[in-house]
């Protein structure tokens, strides 16, 4: 009697437990180092939670320099969050840790029809190691560009029409817009490009033809005449036409503070301007000048931004909820089209493309101009960076230009001969990849 | 009977000491234990692993060979840390002495406590919104010290931006910030010095030059030795002021330490090897040698420190 008693108790425990369980919300942890990106999930996520009310989602920022770290804490401490932001740029480091897509929410040929180039950028580049699978979600593609601050464009006698279209015309444009005081110190920096050297030779590299590294990823690609030119040229924006001042603090400085009518960064540069300065800075922009004016053979660096990834070490149940929640942000186009305008990015779900807000907007129009001429590197280490990044310390530092890029291909050989660039994809660039329409 | 009372009474007293004491000290020892002795002591053990967060494994005294023979920064960073420490704490000495022998003329004047408070604001200010600020005044263009220079003729200087003059720059914003807790702990030591032996040699005929060399300093040696140390060993372990003085100058272009590593520190070196670069094994190493280097100097001025003066 007594064991059916405590067989009846049991089963009405553990079925109590399992309703509670079933009843009570799963909670989603969202981490992200961008907090534009916070303030917009933040958005979304009541009209997710409305319509899935078994689900909580907290969304927080963890700032740029300390993300990484903190996020391979986690992993080692096994106590990831359950959605992350990644990046291309350190595949590596997280492609090891997150779940892959499961192919039946996300099967291949959908994802082929839905999201621009989806084996691109999603399936086959990134080496057999990881071929075959999604790891993290698409996002948008980004790039390059030029900024203009469009009073000071104006005040100067200078339209749209101005706009540089080759090395030739910005080093001109660039000698015209620099003003001095009268006791011969730059006032206004024609381009104001400091801190971006590390972009623009990347960008000057392959529009040179060139490729950053070998064939295998082991060494650098630098002791080249191509890659001489471009430092030479580098130098002498600064210290013969003197279109900055070394002494002058970073591009987006002068950009904000109204130092430097010109400049260049990467689209993410105009969302960011706005949140900085508001409507008060009319900003214009255009595509990267190349040596001959025209896009051929490349114009620069793209990047396709991800969205988030789903660590292993959690919860199925949690992992399913994760994956159904970037799901319905893939194909939500309220958030696309947000998310693009905010990031500059080309948005990666074709859903978005033919959105009023995104045929309108100049800066993506700019992008998308250009985007198929982009090299997409896929993983080049943090070697790269650090080593390419050295090049305007030594410029500054008054080493030669022939000493400087000899350096940084040292530095660069140092890296790689213990971290080969396996996962580089450099030189599978084809221009006009995929067309845009 | 007496002596049985006497036990007990003492048993009673022990036990309510005994009941004080750990329960004064358990939450110390705790907390040592936890974030102190645990941390050391498994940095000890990382020191012989390659740990990557990933993967472990036992390598022996491979990342004390790579320190010395592979990895050029470190040397560097060493050799940056060495003049640091070179710059800074004799520095601070002479400037401390002299503040602290100035305030102590002043006596029990209210004066006396206004220079205290104004010497010690820095060491209570925030080091961050510190380094900042000095790294604006430093600032090639618009800082003040270039618009200082500029304004009485002299040619303005690059500061934190050269590879020249980074290091000096942030050595001189350091001893600022230290000055005031050199001076303090100065004037206590100057203060504890009896008022008779200056007397009698003032009475001997000593003037205040010869009383300051004969008297004072020597037996304000102790005192001197006890800041030299403390300064020291605070300043072998330069990290934020480097970190964040030195990051992203030259619009971003100079990475922390720069430029070209002309500002790198051994800890700073280490925090890069751990948290840039994930290599916690290496970097544990790193920490034993700057330990190791800590511990030979301070054993070092702490034999001088025992060296019975006689005056």
């Amino acid at each position: 009697m007594l064991k059916r008693w405590i067989i009846v108790l049991t089963l009405i425990l553990s079925f109590g437990l399992t309703t509670l369980a079933m009843a009570s919300p799963v909670s989603l942890v969202l981490w992200t180092w961008h907090e534009p990106q916070l303030k917009l999930i933040g958005k979304m996520i009541p009209t997710y939670i409305a319509e899935n009310p078994n689900v909580k989602i907290e969304a927080m920022t963890i700032a740029g320099g300390e993300y990484w770290r903190k996020v391979m804490l986690a992993f080692a401490g096994e106590n990831p969050p359950d959605l992350l932001k990644v990046m291309q740029d350190n595949f590596r480091l997280w492609i090891p840790e997150v779940t892959p897509f499961p192919n039946d929410m996300f099967p291949r040929t959908q994802m082929r029809k839905d999201v621009f180039a989806c084996d691109t950028f999603f399936y086959e580049h990134h080496g057999s190691e990881y071929a075959g699978r999604m790891y993290a979600m698409p996002n948008g593609l980004m790039g390059g560009a030029m900024f203009y601050n469009l009073d000071m464009m104006a005040d100067a006698g200078f339209t749209e029409a101005d706009y540089p279209k080759s090395w030739e015309d910005l080093r001109i444009l660039g000698k015209k817009l620099t003003k001095f005081d009268s006791k011969g110190n730059m006032e206004i920096a024609g381009f104001g490009f400091n801190g971006r050297w590390t972009a623009m030779f990347v960008d000057f590299i392959y529009q040179m033809g060139s490729y950053l590294l070998n064939e295998d990823g082991t060494k650098s690609n630098f002791r080249t005449p191509e890659a001489l030119k471009i430092v030479n040229f580098l130098y002498d924006l600064t210290f013969k036409d003197k279109v900055t001042s070394p002494l002058f603090p970073s591009y987006s400085e002068l950009f904000q503070a109204e130092k430097t009518p010109m400049t260049y960064c990467w689209t993410w540069f105009g969302g960011f301007i706005e949140a900085m300065a508001g409507e008060k800075l009319k900003w214009g922009v255009s595509t990267i000048p190349t040596p001959s004016g025209k896009y051929l053979p490349a114009i620069g660096r793209v990047s396709n931004e991800l969205g988030w990834a789903v660590p292993k070490n959690i919860a199925s149940a949690k992992k399913r909820e994760a994956f159904k929640f970037m799901k319905w942000l893939m194909y939500n186009n309220d958030y696309q089209v947000a998310n693009a305008k905010m990031l500059g990015v080309v948005p990666s779900m074709l859903i978005a493309w033919k959105d009023p807000q995104i045929v309108s907007d100049p800066l993506i129009q700019v992008l998308a101009k250009t985007a198929t001429y982009g090299v997409f590197p896929g993983e080049m280490g943090e070697g790269l960076w650090l080593a390419v990044g050295h090049l305007e310390e030594r410029a500054y530092a008054g080493v030669s230009a022939k000493e400087n890029i000899e350096a940084v291909a040292t530095e660069l050989d140092e890296s790689l001969a213990k971290t080969p660039a396996s996962l580089c994809i450099e030189r599978l660039y084809k221009p006009h990849l995929v067309e845009l329409k | 009977m007496r002596a049985k009372e006497y036990i007990k009474h003492r048993k009673k007293i022990f036990s309510s000491q005994a009941f004080f004491i750990l329960s004064v000290l358990i939450p110390i020892i705790c907390y040592y234990s936890v974030f102190k002795w645990y941390p050391f002591i498994y940095a000890i053990i990382l020191s012989f692993y390659k740990y990557t967060l990933r993967s472990k494994h036992f390598i022996g005294l491979t990342n004390f060979a790579e320190a010395f023979t592979e990895d050029s920064i470190f040397l560097i960073s060493l050799k940056n840390t060495v003049y640091y420490v070179a710059m800074i704490v004799p520095t601070e000495i002479i400037l401390g002495l002299i503040f602290a022998l100035m305030i102590n003329r002043l006596q029990k004047r209210k004066s006396a406590d206004v220079f205290r408070t104004i010497y010690f604001l820095p060491v209570i200010t925030c080091l961050v919104a510190c380094c900042i600020t000095w790294r604006w005044l430093y600032q090639p263009l618009f800082g003040l010290f270039n618009i200082i220079l500029g304004s009485i003729g002299l040619p303005r200087l690059k500061w934190l931006m050269s590879t020249k003059t980074a290091l000096l720059s942030i050595a001189v914003m350091r001893i600022w910030k230290d000055l005031g807790i050199v001076i303090v702990l100065l004037l206590a030591g100057l203060q504890g010095i009896p008022r008779t032996f200056h007397e009698s040699s003032m009475i001997d005929g000593a003037n205040r030059w010869q009383t300051l060399i004969y008297i004072t300093i020597p037996l304000l040696v102790p005192t001197i030795i006890f800041v030299i140390i403390i300064e020291v060993i605070n300043t072998f372990q330069a990290f934020s002021e480097i970190l964040i003085m030195t990051s992203g100058l030259a619009g971003s272009a100079t990475t922390a330490g720069g430029p070209l590593n002309s500002t790198i520190t051994v800890v700073l070196h280490i925090y890069m090897r751990a948290f840039n670069y994930f290599r916690m094994g290496y970097a544990s190493g790193l920490s034993m040698i700057l330990f190791i280097i800590i511990i030979i100097f301070t054993i070092v001025q702490l034999r001088i420190s025992r060296i019975k003066w006689k005056y």
